[in-house]
């Protein structure tokens, strides 16, 4: 099935022929529909391949196919299609938020009762209506956060391509975000294409991930087919405070059926598992015998962070810092 | 069409409801027009000029005769520090500084617009009618300066009475013939010895002074230029430029901001950006030159303690020109844009280049007081024509009058746009 965004060996060089290569020879297919998380450390090609997708410059090689549209033989049909959330707060501080909403809808064509309406909407859909008659410069970086996403939403597109849109947000502004793109997916259908750099977001919006590393695509799928693929259990993290931990305990620990490995550290004790809700009163029984009082306990199920480090090597919340 | 006008409308916006910008372009600029008309309020330009070192020119247009030059007489008398001087340096000589100046109009424009007092003007059959009878020279005087004027006209009458009287002026006379190639042929041939002698003792007699003296008044002379106002065109030139300057290097401010890539990402093509910011910038500088025309007029009628010395200038030329100035320093300034690499560039950079294209321009000094290989110079300064066109308003011209001006302006406005537009859309890398 065709996707509504088609990537076929797309590549950018800077400064050619010595500069480097942003992104390589990337092959990609969105749905139609669907969110889709471009997920990597900063540096990996993300803003170079959505600045492809927008228009903002041509590719070196390869094309991309957006609704139907060659993004290099016809880049500005692509943009009558696209709603862009650039990384930057890409706003006039001069202005009020719904002046700044006003002139990019302008400069996307709406005019009119129309332009009035969406201008209305999106203020509603970010929660800004209140403050629209204020100057951008007054507001606080979630509110600017929320209305540079605003600004991409206005024209109402069948594609948003989000560029890292929760840089630097404080957790609640961030939710607000993230709620806003799942229900972006959820009312309008609309085809969402995210990056980021925190693989707790990927993983909670996206229907399907590609991880990029240097400027290649070097996993594709669910999060969940790209957990699978590593074959990592779940970690299971044992806080014993005072109690003292002696070796035949940890001996007695590993003998459990499903646990792989067995470590202690200070005041706490690391387990990896295959599966923790299956021995977990087992490890609390054995534990009980042993006279060792539990304080807490954390069970850490494998993540796109996992992922990311068992194709790579490299910690990716290390990388982003 | 639209979205050129709806980002040209974003300018204007942008800049006039930031105080800070308000402050710089509309305020400053009137504060200090405040303090200038406080403090030099009934100065009228040229009466600050000494009552020595006078500056004059003369224009030597004698094509010669047969017996020579006699024209360069008058310039070997004239010109300070010549070898060839055959005049004592006593008064009132050493009350005037001569310059020679080729061209006549050139002369005449010079003491219209006071950078000379008075110029003599030296026929090109001076020679030849001075040999058959009576020659006559001019002296094109401004009156503005009053007796200093008059009195050139009485020191070129003198010089003119040495000439006849003087027996040194005989020699000289005698020496500038002797070294025309075609007297010094007849001499050495024998056959001028006795027109010599018959010139020395014609020149002798001063009953047959054949020099006359006309004396000709500055047409403007009833026009004059008040400081205050020089100075207020020449604030308005310059903030005028400014705003241009800072009005494209927005677009550098605006890549560090990424609005301009929001633009771009827009349907709208690039050529509609840079027009729109360019059209919005142009009417940024108008609306700048409006409010410190409306605010510096009013100004000088709130703080003038008497009428005002000058002409009424012509509303009709005074707007053509703004109209004028406006677009070339618009082109100039993104021409400025384009060289520049960043924002903080192009304003720092633009900012002294406009400061060195203004004192060219000759809008802080008069161009007349620096060396003549300025002229060039300051003719491709858009600062000089705007000047010189308010000078000719100034002094009671028509907007015919500044038609070249306006002409010259705007052709330098769209010539610089079209090659600072090229630069702009290589150094952006996304246009």
């Amino acid at each position: 099935m065709a996707g509504i965004i088609t990537v076929r060996k797309l590549s950018k060089q800077y400064n050619p022929p010595d500069g480097p290569m942003a992104i390589n020879e990337v092959d990609l297919q969105i749905q139609e529909g669907e969110i889709f998380s471009l997920l990597g450390p900063n540096g990996a090609g993300k803003t170079t391949l959505i600045a492809i997708l927008c228009g903002l410059f041509p590719p070196t090689g390869g094309d991309a196919i957006v609704a139907g549209h060659s993004v290099v033989r016809n880049p500005m049909a692509v943009k009558h299609i696209i709603g862009v959330v650039p990384e930057e707060i890409a706003l006039y501080p001069q202005l009020s938020g719904r002046q700044n909403l006003r002139y990019f809808g302008l400069l996307y064509g709406l005019s009119g009762q129309e332009l009035d309406e969406a201008i209305d909407d999106v203020l509603t859909v970010i929660g800004l209506a209140d403050r629209a008659g204020d100057k951008v410069g007054s507001y606080s970086s979630g509110m600017k956060r929320r209305l540079n996403v605003g600004v991409g939403l206005l024209h109402r597109p069948q594609i948003v391509l989000l560029d890292e849109p929760t840089l630097g947000l404080d957790p609640e502004s961030r939710r607000r975000v993230l709620d806003l793109v799942l229900q972006l997916k959820r009312d309008h259908g609309t085809t969402i294409l995210y990056t980021t750099h925190h693989m707790e977001e990927a993983q909670e919006l996206s229907d399907r991930v590609g991880i990029i590393h240097h400027g290649r695509i070097i996993a594709l799928g669910t999060p969940d087919e790209l957990i699978e693929t590593i074959h990592a259990g779940d970690t299971l993290r044992l806080h014993v405070g005072e109690s003292k931990v002696s070796a035949p305990l940890l001996d007695a620990l590993r003998q459990v059926r499903g646990v792989k490995e067995v470590s202690a550290e200070g005041d706490a004790i690391t387990l990896s598992l295959l599966h923790a809700a299956d021995v977990l009163p087992e490890i609390l029984r054995i534990m009980q015998e042993a006279g060792i009082v539990v304080s807490s306990l954390t069970v850490q199920q494998p993540n796109l962070e996992a992922v990311f480090l068992h194709l790579t090597g490299q910690r990716l919340t290390v990388m982003s810092e | 069409m639209k979205k050129l006008l709806v980002i040209a409308w974003k300018e204007i916006v942008s800049r006039f409801t930031d105080p800070i910008v308000l402050l710089f372009t509309i305020a400053m600029p009137l504060a200090i027009a405040a303090l200038i008309n406080l403090a030099f309020e009934g100065v009228v330009l040229g009466e600050g000029i000494p009552d020595t070192n006078v500056p004059v020119g003369i224009v030597n247009r004698d094509k010669g005769g047969q017996w020579g030059n006699f024209g360069e007489i008058f310039v070997l008398a004239m010109l300070p520090d010549t070898e060839a001087s055959i005049f004592p340096t006593e008064l009132p000589f050493e009350l005037f500084t001569a310059r020679e100046i080729e061209d006549e109009g050139q002369a005449r424009r010079l003491v219209e617009r006071e950078g000379l007092v008075a110029v003599l003007l030296i026929p090109p059959d001076f020679s030849e009618a001075l040999a058959a009878e009576r020659a006559t020279v001019e002296v094109y005087i401004n009156d503005r300066y009053g007796f200093r004027g008059v009195m050139f006209g009485s020191v070129v009458e003198i010089l003119a009475n040495i000439i006849s009287t003087s027996e040194a002026t005989v020699r000289a006379t005698v020496s500038v013939l002797a070294r025309d190639p075609r007297t010094r042929a007849q001499l050495e041939s024998g056959r001028l010895n006795e027109a010599m002698s018959d010139l020395a003792i014609t020149a002798a007699m001063p009953e047959s002074n054949p020099i006359q003296i006309r004396l000709l008044n500055n047409p403007g002379q009833s026009a004059q230029v008040e400081l205050t106002r020089y100075l207020a065109a020449a604030l308005a030139i310059t903030f005028t430029g400014f705003t241009a300057l800072m009005g494209s290097a927005s677009l550098w401010q605006e890549k560090a901001q990424w609005t301009l890539q929001r633009m771009v990402i827009t349907p709208t093509w690039p050529g509609i950006i840079l027009g729109g910011k360019t059209v919005g910038t142009y009417l940024n500088g108008l609306i700048q030159m409006g409010m410190l025309v409306g605010g510096m007029t009013a100004m000088e009628r709130l703080l003038s303690r008497g009428p005002s010395q000058g002409a009424q200038i012509d509303p009709l030329g005074l707007l053509v020109l703004i109209l004028a100035l406006v677009a070339a320093a618009t082109g100039v300034g993104v021409i400025i844009a384009g060289l520049a690499r960043t924002y903080t560039q192009a304003a720092n950079y633009g900012r002294a280049i406009l400061l060195l294209m203004g004192l060219v321009g000759g809008i802080f000094f008069p161009i007349e007081l620096f060396p003549r290989s300025f002229d060039v110079l300051s003719c491709v300064t858009f600062h000089h024509w705007a000047m010189d066109g308010y000078l000719k308003l100034s002094l009671g011209g028509s907007v015919v009058s500044i038609l070249p001006h306006t002409l010259i302006l705007t052709a330098m406005g769209l010539l610089s746009f079209t090659i600072g537009s090229w630069f702009v859309r290589r150094r952006i890398g996304f246009f």
